[in-house]
């Protein structure tokens, strides 16, 4: 093994498009977010440094363990999460290729970007106080809501594409632009519960300032409630905002083409431009959306979302079966 | 393909950064042996017990119908995404799963 062979995926995982420029796009991406939600309501919004500001003041803070707690359990997500998520970058193309495509990375890479919720819900449930256990049962309950639902869309378009492989999902929709118009609900549907995923409405349920206070728990940039404070919380609102980035990556790769066609920096330039665009969707929902009691929210994922992307699915293998 | 690009190995190995990157850039975490009134778990203006009792702790028994219905949901967009992809999808098979899968699951959501 030569020195440049281990220096390269080093460079991968930590600098591009690893953990900083996940960081930095993120932060970036959060800003936008923010911009854009406070321009709809015409109001100023914030500068572009705030949340890297926003993350170094939280490093600045004590960490507190909770006393009773599993120690090791109620440290350890953040770092899950941000681990997870830097790992699925692996299988999404950021530019023309993905750095580890092989047939299945979108499972792998689903599965991957459900382990930050269930590690958040571990978290919970491990700093061993009553009102974190309680909001460890919402975000589980929404968890089971939203997860499979977002699995299901983006397996849809992997139908008629005939595979799991992102790089070639995303080359076959590039090709068939038309094809597009019919993945419409479950691209809908991919942005709704990325929603869920990123914990912003109407999926925030469990955060919400109302139903929980600020005693035992931090604020965190997105809801109002996590069960983490200083350098935990700093870490925990950067594995957010890394999985909005590869939210919107894949959702981009599923249903955008990709930055397939295109290479080196203007590959990249696409990549920003799509997920950009898809983050502005994202907070016109946020905006739109109405704080919504969890049953609500709830009974809408099964009686609405579910039928439409079981429609949906019946429709692609409709298509499929027509185009053999 | 690089090794050190395996999944398993490159999620180990960010993991590892991240933790040495959070020990590096932040002061040393508090315990809660600490007797200030910051540490104190307080909720609503109130302090509350620091451990869970037994009749504290939630009831997963209204959860269980939703479990069903995800593990459902799970194994069924997989099959039917297999299904697909491999020459059986030339057959009438895919579409009698699927409607088997949609009846289970609306008798779950429903019934």
């Amino acid at each position: 093994m030569t020195l440049n062979s281990i220096l390269l995926p080093l460079f991968f995982l930590i600098i591009f498009p690893g953990f900083l420029f996940l960081s930095l796009y993120g932060f970036f991406l959060e800003w936008l977010d923010k911009k854009c939600l406070n321009l709809i309501k015409n109001k100023p919004g914030p500068a572009i440094y705030r949340p890297i500001a926003d993350f170094i003041q939280l490093l600045s803070k004590e960490t507190f363990i909770p006393k009773h707690c599993d120690t090791i359990l109620f440290k350890s997500p953040p770092f899950l999460a941000i681990a997870a998520i830097t790992t699925s970058m692996l299988s999404i193309p950021v530019w023309e290729k993905a750095l580890f495509s092989f047939q299945g990375d979108l499972i792998v890479t689903l599965y991957l970007l459900m382990i930050p919720a269930i590690t958040f819900s571990l978290a919970n449930r491990s700093s061993n106080t009553p009102f974190e256990a309680v909001e460890e049962l919402r975000t589980s309950t929404q968890l089971f809501a939203y997860e499979v639902l977002f699995m299901l869309a983006l397996l849809a378009p992997a139908i008629i594409a005939g595979s799991w492989n992102i790089i070639e999902i995303s080359k076959f929709m590039f090709h068939r632009p038309l094809l597009l118009i019919l993945q419409i609900p479950a691209f809908l549907i991919a942005l709704i519960t990325l929603q869920g995923k990123l914990k912003r409405l109407h999926f925030d349920t469990p955060y919400n300032k109302t139903e929980a206070g600020e005693g035992s728990s931090g604020g965190s940039a997105f809801g109002e409630v996590s069960p983490f404070r200083g350098g935990l919380l700093a870490f925990s609102n950067l594995a957010i905002n890394m999985e909005m980035v590869a939210g919107a990556a894949l959702i981009n790769a599923i249903f955008f083409g990709g930055a397939f066609n295109a290479t080196g920096l203007s590959a990249i330039g696409l990549f920003i431009l799509k997920t950009i665009f898809i983050v502005f969707l994202l907070s016109i929902i946020k905006t739109l959306m109405a704080r919504i009691r969890i049953k609500q929210m709830m009974n809408f994922c099964r009686k609405i979302l579910t039928p439409l992307i079981l429609a949906q699915m019946a429709l692609n293998i409709f298509i499929k079966i027509k185009m053999q | 393909m690089n090794i050190l690009l395996f999944p398993p190995i490159a999620f180990i190995l960010i993991f590892i950064f991240a933790y040495i990157l959070f020990k590096l850039i932040t002061p040393p975490p508090a315990y809660g042996a600490i007797k200030s009134a910051i540490h104190k778990a307080s909720q609503a203006g109130g302090e509350v017990t620091p451990t869970l009792k037994d009749e504290e702790t939630c009831d997963y028994r209204q959860f269980f119908p939703l479990a069903v219905f995800f593990t459902i949901l799970h194994i069924a967009g997989l099959m039917l995404a297999t299904w697909a992809f491999i020459p059986l999808a030339e057959t009438i098979g895919p579409i009698i799963a699927y409607l088997i899968s949609v009846i289970i699951i609306l008798a779950v959501l429903f019934v």
